[in-house]
């Protein structure tokens, strides 16, 4: 039987890239690498091969994903254009057995290879030592387009079932659910046959719906446990990665190649052909096109992220990053027009696939009013703009941007009592 | 969708986004960039009230049979003033016309399926003006009404006729279609309901009753027809089950725990559901959108105040209109229901925190 959430929707309409092999983009001709507040350890005019450290801050290292010299440093990237001479760092995986090896240097491993996922995933271990007795793999792909979990199950299930064998190792528990999406069926036998029978690593079925995949709803689904937003998931005894950093964790164990490729999708009406490709970090949207086939209809939006709380781009400028799950260019035809003047007939289809089980629609009613008080009673604040509010409405209310714009005035509500020191009513 | 992979001949890649050919784009420099989810479920208000309509025609298509053409005549008559009338205020008041929503279809038949096939043809177009001008529009249309305007109607137009008497039996005549506001040559028969607040037993069997071989208004005979229309909105997720059946239970359960006869209290309770709107108003009516809470709990609570509120009327108040009383009542209650079932959200609910 496969575990479920009562809220959310079936939103799987378009995937339909899951037959697609998951391919290898040339390096570019330029890459853009985000560093965040990291300090850049080479210069511009240095030449940097594949795979070398470019910065790094106290927790995070971010490695050159081509070889080529650097162009440009501004305060948050590093432009590096490719000298096509392929030159890569020599890679010095580790020697040992994974038994032989402890945890701590398994997770100096992660911390080098510069594996991150929003934070440093290195940190997210460090954090949940001890303090776990469950790692769930979140490969729940409910969203529509989105199929590079899937693929990655299918064509590479080996790196990520060894990928959670070392996260094992490293957190010291003994227990793994491998989560996945009960119609994605190839993938879990694929995932099945890999892990013949294994004692510690399980696969989770769970229904395809919308949004599984967020840590917390997977936690609550697979093993019935609520963890508030401000709590860190750890307190509920289990800790979440995604397939996509279980894979890097195996190359960067099996090659020691650092976190410089990803694998993602890129879909949509608009590219020629929807493709899930491995891709070197800092690649820039015209490449990837390009890779796709072109552009075969006017595009409208520029996603990056998925179809229901991506983010949509007002220049088409993207490089990915840690960040990108997935890109998608969309024309007119499929995106969906707002009516800025649609009256709500309170069908009441928000609030019941609401998975934070809030209300959306009065809380759209009182952000138009600008009640902060009537806001706080109906907890914006625990929205996490997924997306299915806006998604289900069938006269078409822009829900999402009510409800960010209570929260910026919540926010500041908050700041005014704070900075003026006056007495509230409690 | 088979337009995925789109394949167009001699598309080469140049530099960056430039694409030679004719069929390709590039992005233009600015992009939209809305907020919100970037694509919608392919279900809009019409569709919804689309499979409202869908619903309704059977039980509307048996009244017609079994009263003859001129319920015809009445439904018509209804929904076309329902639809004008929608149309013309927001005409006159410059707003945008929103006919394509299909509410005011469903408002104007509603009102002749609750009126007696009798009733005086200014009747419907009366109804549909108090619904539609005075009830939904005046408070600014579909979605800000607070009462349901086909229920409210039924209330107004009771004020103008002789309520228990003119109701016709299945199958007798109407002969003259024509009078507007004369009197009408017909059978005068007591409505069941009539008939069980003073504690007797109609002649129909049970089963007339549910086939809708029995008196009443034009679309509320057919239990069987209207369950079966229920039956489509709760399979299309129009509806939820909560209102219709807390409120059919409800209905059940004190006619059947205080039945006002003397035989069998399980015979008593099974005419009462099935004579009179109830059906027709737990499925269609007390659903309205606009005018039921939107949460579960408070769904429950408002289905089971309705069906008191029925039972109480027909039991000591107006007798057939219990039902029309009951949800109008409910739908005052609808902000308070809507206040006091207020969910904890997500990652609340555990004693962490």
């Amino acid at each position: 039987m496969s575990y479920t959430i009562n809220a959310g929707i079936y939103a799987e309409e378009y995937r339909f890239s899951n037959r697609s092999h998951i391919e290898s983009v040339p390096h570019p001709e330029t890459v853009k690498i985000f560093i965040g507040v990291a300090s850049p350890s080479v210069r511009v005019g240095d030449v940097v091969s594949a795979g070398q450290l470019i910065a790094s801050s106290e927790e995070n290292y971010y490695h050159a994903s081509i070889s080529g010299h650097v162009e440009q440093i501004e305060n948050n990237y590093i432009l590096i254009r490719n000298d096509n001479s392929g030159n890569k760092v020599s890679l010095s995986p580790i020697s040992k057995k994974l038994s032989e090896v402890s945890s701590e240097e398994l997770i100096e491993i992660i911390k080098s290879s510069g594996i991150r996922e929003g934070e440093p995933v290195h940190q997210k271990i460090s954090d949940a030592v001890g303090k776990i007795d469950k790692i769930i793999i979140n490969c729940c792909e409910c969203e529509p387009f989105f199929t590079s979990v899937e693929r990655l199950l299918i064509e590479r299930p080996i790196s990520v079932v060894n990928g959670v064998k070392i996260l094992l190792k490293a957190l010291g528990v003994k227990c793994a659910y491998i989560a996945v999406c009960d119609n994605q069926i190839e993938a879990i036998s694929k995932l099945e046959e890999t892990l013949q029978g294994s004692k510690m690593i399980f696969v989770k079925t769970v229904k395809p719906k919308y949004p599984i995949g967020d840590d917390r709803q997977l936690v609550y689904a697979l093993l019935n446990r609520e963890i508030s937003l401000d709590r860190p998931i750890h307190d509920s005894g289990c800790i979440v990665f995604s397939a996509e950093i279980c894979s890097a964790i195996y190359r960067a164990f099996i090659t020691g190649e650092p976190y410089i490729n990803r694998i993602i999708t890129v879909g949509g009406d608009c590219v020629k052909k929807q493709k899930n490709i491995f891709v070197p970090m800092g690649t820039g949207i015209g490449d990837i096109v390009n890779f796709c086939g072109g552009l075969v209809r006017e595009p409208r939006l520029l996603i990056e992220g998925g179809a229901l709380n991506g983010e949509a781009k007002e220049t088409p400028e993207l490089y990915i990053s840690e960040n990108t799950k997935g890109i998608l260019v969309l024309s007119e035809k499929l995106t969906s027009v707002k009516d800025p003047d649609a009256v709500c007939v309170r069908c009441g289809k928000c609030i019941d696939s609401c998975p934070m089980h809030l209300m959306p629609r009065y809380i759209v009613d009182y952000s138009r009013a600008n009640k902060t008080e009537k806001l706080k009673k109906y907890d914006v604040e625990s929205c996490t703009e997924c997306g299915t509010c806006s998604y289900v409405c069938p006269v078409g209310i822009d829900t999402i941007k009510f409800i960010r714009d209570a929260k910026a005035a919540l926010a500041e509500a908050g700041e005014k009592n704070t900075s003026s020191h006056e007495v509230s009513d409690e | 969708m088979n337009d995925s992979n789109v394949n167009i001949e001699n598309v080469k890649p140049e530099e960056g986004n430039q694409i030679s050919g004719s069929v390709t784009y590039t992005f233009p420099e600015k992009l939209d960039a809305p907020l919100g989810s970037h694509i919608k479920r392919h279900d809009t208000v019409s569709m919804l009230m689309l499979d409202v309509v869908i619903a309704l025609i059977p039980a509307f298509v048996w009244g017609v049979y079994t009263f003859g053409i001129r319920a015809l005549v009445i439904g018509l008559l209804s929904v076309g003033s329902s639809v004008g009338f929608e149309a013309a205020f927001r005409a006159i008041t410059h707003r945008k016309i929103t006919l394509y929503d299909m509410s005011a279809v469903i408002t104007g038949l509603l009102i002749a399926m609750c009126i007696p096939v009798t009733a005086p043809l200014w009747m419907p177009v009366a109804g549909s003006f108090f619904a539609i001008v005075i009830v939904k529009q005046l408070f600014g249309g579909l979605g800000k009404n607070f009462l349901n305007p086909a229920l409210a109607s039924v209330v107004f137009l009771s004020f103008f006729q002789d309520a228990d008497k003119i109701f016709s039996a299945p199958g007798a005549p109407v002969t003259s279609l024509l009078p507007i506001l004369g009197e009408n040559d017909y059978i005068a028969v007591a409505h069941p309901l009539s008939l069980l607040k003073e504690g007797l037993l109609p002649d129909d069997t049970i089963f007339e009753m549910i086939i809708g071989n029995c008196p009443g208004a034009i679309g509320e005979v057919s239990a069987l027809l209207l369950v079966a229309g229920g039956v489509y909105l709760l399979f299309r997720k129009v509806i939820t089950w909560h209102i219709p059946i807390s409120f059919v239970f409800t209905v059940a359960l004190i006619t059947f725990i205080f039945p006002q006869y003397n035989g069998i209290a399980a015979d008593f309770m099974l005419y009462e559901v099935f004579s009179g709107s109830l059906i027709l108003g737990a499925f269609f009516m007390a659903t309205d959108y606009c005018t039921s809470p939107v949460l579960p709990m408070g769904k429950i609570i408002f289905g089971v105040g309705c069906g008191l509120i029925t039972v109480l009327i027909r039991y000591f108040g107006f007798g057939i209109y219990g039902v029309a009383y009951g949800v109008l009542f409910m739908n005052l209650l609808v902000p308070l229901l809507d206040r006091i079932t207020i969910p904890k959200s997500f990652g609340k609910l555990s004693g962490k925190n």
